[in-house]
């Protein structure tokens, strides 16, 4: 069974008791301390809490950046831990969109090429790779756009230009840092609703980091962490 | 993702045109000066160019082309005896000062050649004929003569002119092309006997003897019986060139004087360069970071900055031969300063260059190296 014909009712994502801490000088800081929850398909979760609670480094270590110290984490039905740094690029690449607050666009490529990027990672011939791009683009309704440079566009044309290239080699898993915290309410509103769209992929989850509530209707779950434990699960959108 | 790789390096136009300078200068400096060093060793050699000759035979205590210590007439005939010699030509070689029309004293190199062969005679003559100079008085002179003798640059010697050497009429009948020679002298040449007059009297008058083996014969065997039965030094052409070299590489500044240069070239690019390269990698860490976490290993990273030190090593090395190419020409046609940019130069420099860009790669790979996936989120 291929990563993206899993069955619907297995969590994409299970992350059971995980630990991490990080040496800081002379002292340990124990950043996550037994983090539990599951993400399922065409899920769109909000992970949120204050700075410094372990938000970044719990999705690193689902998106296969980081290794947790101890705990289970399954993602796709692969079990990370036990993967090896050469399969885990690979698992990146094939399985993790990347949405950063950022953008993380680079400068000297043209949005079409910024997008291709994952494609020409997993080889993929230029032509081939340039044509899904575009496609990519049209998707979140930056066609128009494939052959200027991210500098030329606006923070919230560039969100939806990383947006595309998050989605272009079509992963069920997309990592979203504060996508929203660099653009304007009008922009964020626009992005998130687009991000709502691909949730809708069959069998793909979105993880969004965020601090910003004007986009927590957008959540079918809300996960709250504080001091590195699962504080609360909220369901918005009148779902509890 | 090679592709992708030149857009991020050409993409940062400033970076890339300060890499492309640093690399074409390290390469023009280095190349440039390579070649005016070995164009200058080729001038010490220039007299044996001039005169083709296999077998050079010289006193025992001569230890360069350019600074001979005369021997005796006899020698030629002691030379001619020894088995496996075809033929054995005298050569006089003496640095005098030619009187011009106008007054003035300018040095010259006269050269001697045998009086009825004329063996030893640059080959190509541009203008008259050689054989006039069988006739009394009368001398070749070459193209650097024309430049330095010439009292009127807009009415130079030629055939037909005049000069004095010692008080003694020289009239021009050839003038020949040569090798430009060490001192920077002009050549003149004329008979084995006519020299003997132009010169001051001496008891040892010669300078060489050139021989040729006769067919059958192994050039050196017949170099070392020569030396074996007459006491002289025998030299096949290429082994009197090396010596000549490297009495100038051992008893001169030149090698130090250029050759200092050369590794400044070396250095003053691989910092350049090296700093340019490394600041490029340390200003692109979050792309390269993006690159990671999208699943970039870092061979394919490495492969990506490999490509881009190629390319920038390539077109610096391009452009920093095409400028030394460039004062080759100009000098080439000015016949001074001497330089000689050949194969060995080119790979040597082509070498160097690479070396650089592997040192670049190198320190600037470490820090791939260290790049953690993770830090997508923080950077």
């Amino acid at each position: 069974m291929t990563t993206k014909q899993k069955t619907a009712s297995k969590p994409n994502i299970i992350v059971h008791d995980i630990h991490k801490s990080f040496r800081d000088g002379g002292e340990t800081v124990n950043v996550l301390k037994g983090i539990t929850m599951d993400i399922g398909a065409n899920e769109l979760i909000m992970i949120i809490g204050p700075s410094g609670c372990g938000k970044t480094t719990l999705i690193s270590i689902i998106a296969g950046t980081l290794h947790s110290d101890s705990g289970f984490v399954n993602v796709l039905d692969h079990d990370l831990r036990s993967l090896s740094e050469e399969q885990i690029t690979a698992f990146r690449g094939n399985n993790v969109g990347f949405l950063f607050q950022k953008f993380n666009l680079m400068r000297t490529l043209t949005c079409a090429e910024n997008v291709a990027l994952p494609l020409l990672i997993s080889n993929m011939d230029h032509m081939t790779a340039h044509e899904k791009a575009v496609n990519a683009l049209e998707q979140v309704g930056q066609a128009d756009k494939a052959n200027r440079f991210p500098s030329e566009l606006s923070g919230g044309q560039q969100q939806l230009v990383a947006i595309a290239r998050a989605i272009v080699h079509e992963p069920n898993i997309v990592i979203c840092d504060e996508p929203t915290s660099a653009l304007d309410h009008e922009n964020g509103l626009r992005v998130m609703k687009i991000m709502e769209k691909l949730v809708a992929y069959p069998g793909r989850s979105v993880i969004v980091v965020t601090h910003d509530q004007r986009i927590f209707q957008f959540a079918n779950r809300i996960v709250s962490i504080e001091d590195g434990t699962v504080h609360s699960v909220k369901k918005p959108k009148g779902q509890i | 993702m090679l592709y992708i790789a030149l857009r991020m390096l050409f993409g940062d136009r400033a970076k890339s045109i300060l890499l492309l300078c640093a690399l074409g200068f390290a390469t023009l400096l280095m190349a440039q000066q390579t070649s005016v060093f070995f164009g200058l060793l080729k001038w010490t050699t220039a007299m044996m160019r001039n005169s083709k000759a296999t077998i050079w035979v010289v006193d025992k205590n001569t230890q360069q082309l350019n600074e001979l210590k005369n021997i005796r007439d006899i020698e030629v005939g002691r030379v001619r005896s020894v088995e496996g010699v075809q033929w054995a030509m005298p050569m006089s070689f003496t640095i005098i000062q030619a009187k011009m029309p106008d007054g003035f004293f300018r040095n010259i190199q006269l050269i001697g050649l045998d009086s009825a062969t004329l063996a030893g005679h640059p080959t190509q003559i541009k203008k008259g004929s050689i054989f006039e100079l069988l006739n009394a008085k009368t001398v070749m002179i070459d193209q650097v003569a024309i430049e330095m003798l010439s009292p009127d640059p807009a009415n130079p010697i030629g055939v037909g002119s005049t000069f004095e050497i010692n008080d003694k009429e020289a009239r021009v009948v050839a003038v020949s092309q040569t090798d430009r020679a060490f001192f920077g002298y002009p050549y003149v040449y004329t008979t084995y006997s006519q020299a003997t007059k132009y010169v001051p009297p001496r008891r040892r008058m010669l300078g060489y003897i050139i021989a040729e083996p006769s067919p059958g014969h192994k050039p050196a065997d017949v170099a070392r019986r020569i030396e074996r039965e007459t006491g002289l030094n025998a030299y096949l052409e290429k082994e009197f060139a090396r010596k000549t070299v490297i009495w100038f590489f051992k008893n001169t500044g030149i090698p130090i004087a250029f050759g200092s240069t050369v590794i400044l070239g070396f250095i003053v690019g691989i910092a350049i360069a090296g700093q340019t390269f490394y600041s490029f990698i340390l200003e692109n860490i979050p792309n390269f970071a993006v690159l990671k976490a999208m699943g970039a290993t870092n061979r394919t990273i490495y492969q990506m900055m490999i490509v881009q030190a190629s390319i920038v090593g390539i077109m610096g090395y391009g452009f920093g031969i095409g400028l030394a190419g460039l004062f080759g020409r100009a000098v080439i046609r000015r016949g001074q300063p001497p330089f000689s940019l050949d194969t060995t130069i080119l790979i040597t420099t082509f070498i160097a260059i690479f070396l650089i860009c592997c040192f670049s790669v190198l320190i600037a790979g470490k820090k791939i190296k260290e790049i953690e996936p993770a830090q997508v989120f923080r950077v």
